[in-house]
């Protein structure tokens, strides 16, 4: 059974390029999309979407969020954490940039978010508060060992 | 689109994601990329890089695309850049127009993916070789 380091879960991530982000809505309801991100050697997660959009909305009511990124035969990363607007121009613009390489990696991507009309952009940094890993590589889990392995963040 | 000769692609696009987007894809294809995000910079790129193509959106803030095309056509120095119009707009007249005007291409964003546009390049490159050996 793996049990993933820092580093492990940061090259993964660095690696993939969508997660599944899940918001909340004013009256509670969960509201899950799939998204590009980027992410950034402490492990906070970035992303984009426009300003009209629902997630937009359901984050400013409340920014607690919470996602995964996964592959099949690999790895499983869970996160739970606070999203923040980035409202700093030319933070903004590298986080843009960031997202572009991320998206650029994959054959054939062409991103939804220019099909859908929407208000100008929002970027968005997560900050973890805890990360979940969980070992997809082998047949070895079994009911003796957790096939997690939680991530200590505060080092 | 293959051999040492890298092509140099300009691209104007004000969409701040998609211009970093296009640049990000296309230097994986090996193009060297030029960006403008509005028409009176891309007059001068245009002018002092002499690329082998450019990817010019219509809707654009100032200048628009249409406008950008006309003065491209219009000098003799770059005049014999192609331009493919890439472009929200789906309108026929807007297509009949980027025509009058000397587009090469017009294509249409919500219809085509970042591989179709690849494809119409590589198709204009290999069914115009002396544009390609400037």
């Amino acid at each position: 059974m793996a049990t993933y380091t820092k580093q492990d879960i940061l090259r993964f991530l660095k690696e993939q390029s969508f997660m599944t982000l899940a918001t909340v809505s004013p009256d509670g309801a969960p509201h899950v999309v799939v998204l590009l991100y980027a992410v950034d050697d402490d492990l906070s997660i970035y992303f984009m979407t426009h300003e009209d959009s629902r997630k937009a909305a359901n984050l400013s009511a409340s920014n607690t969020v919470s996602l995964v990124v996964w592959e099949h035969k690999k790895m499983s990363v869970q996160i739970e954490g606070t999203a923040e607007a980035i409202t700093d121009e030319q933070k903004k613009d590298a986080v843009l940039g960031a997202l572009a390489e991320a998206g650029a990696k994959r054959e054939d991507f062409w991103p939804p978010i220019f099909r859908i009309r929407g208000g100008a952009y929002a970027v968005f940094r997560i900050k973890p508060n805890r990360i979940r890993c969980l070992d997809l590589a082998g047949d070895h889990m079994n009911e003796y060992h957790t096939p997690f392995t939680d991530l200590d963040i505060s080092v | 689109m293959s051999g040492a000769h890298k092509l140099k692609m300009l691209v104007v696009e004000d969409d701040p994601f998609l211009i970093k987007f296009y640049k990000a894809k296309l230097e994986k294809r090996n193009f060297v990329v030029f960006c403008s995000p509005d028409g009176g910079r891309a007059l001068s790129v245009a002018q002092e890089e002499k690329p082998d193509l450019v990817l010019l959106d219509i809707g654009l803030p100032g200048k628009s695309g249409f406008d950008v095309l006309k003065e491209l056509k219009a000098h003799a120095e770059t005049r014999e850049i192609p331009v493919f119009l890439v472009t929200k707009s789906a309108e026929e007249r807007d297509r009949k127009k980027g025509e009058e005007l000397g587009a090469e291409e017009y294509i249409v964003k919500m219809e085509a993916s970042f591989n179709d546009m690849m494809q119409r390049i590589t198709e204009y490159f290999e069914t115009s070789p002396a544009k390609k050996q400037d």
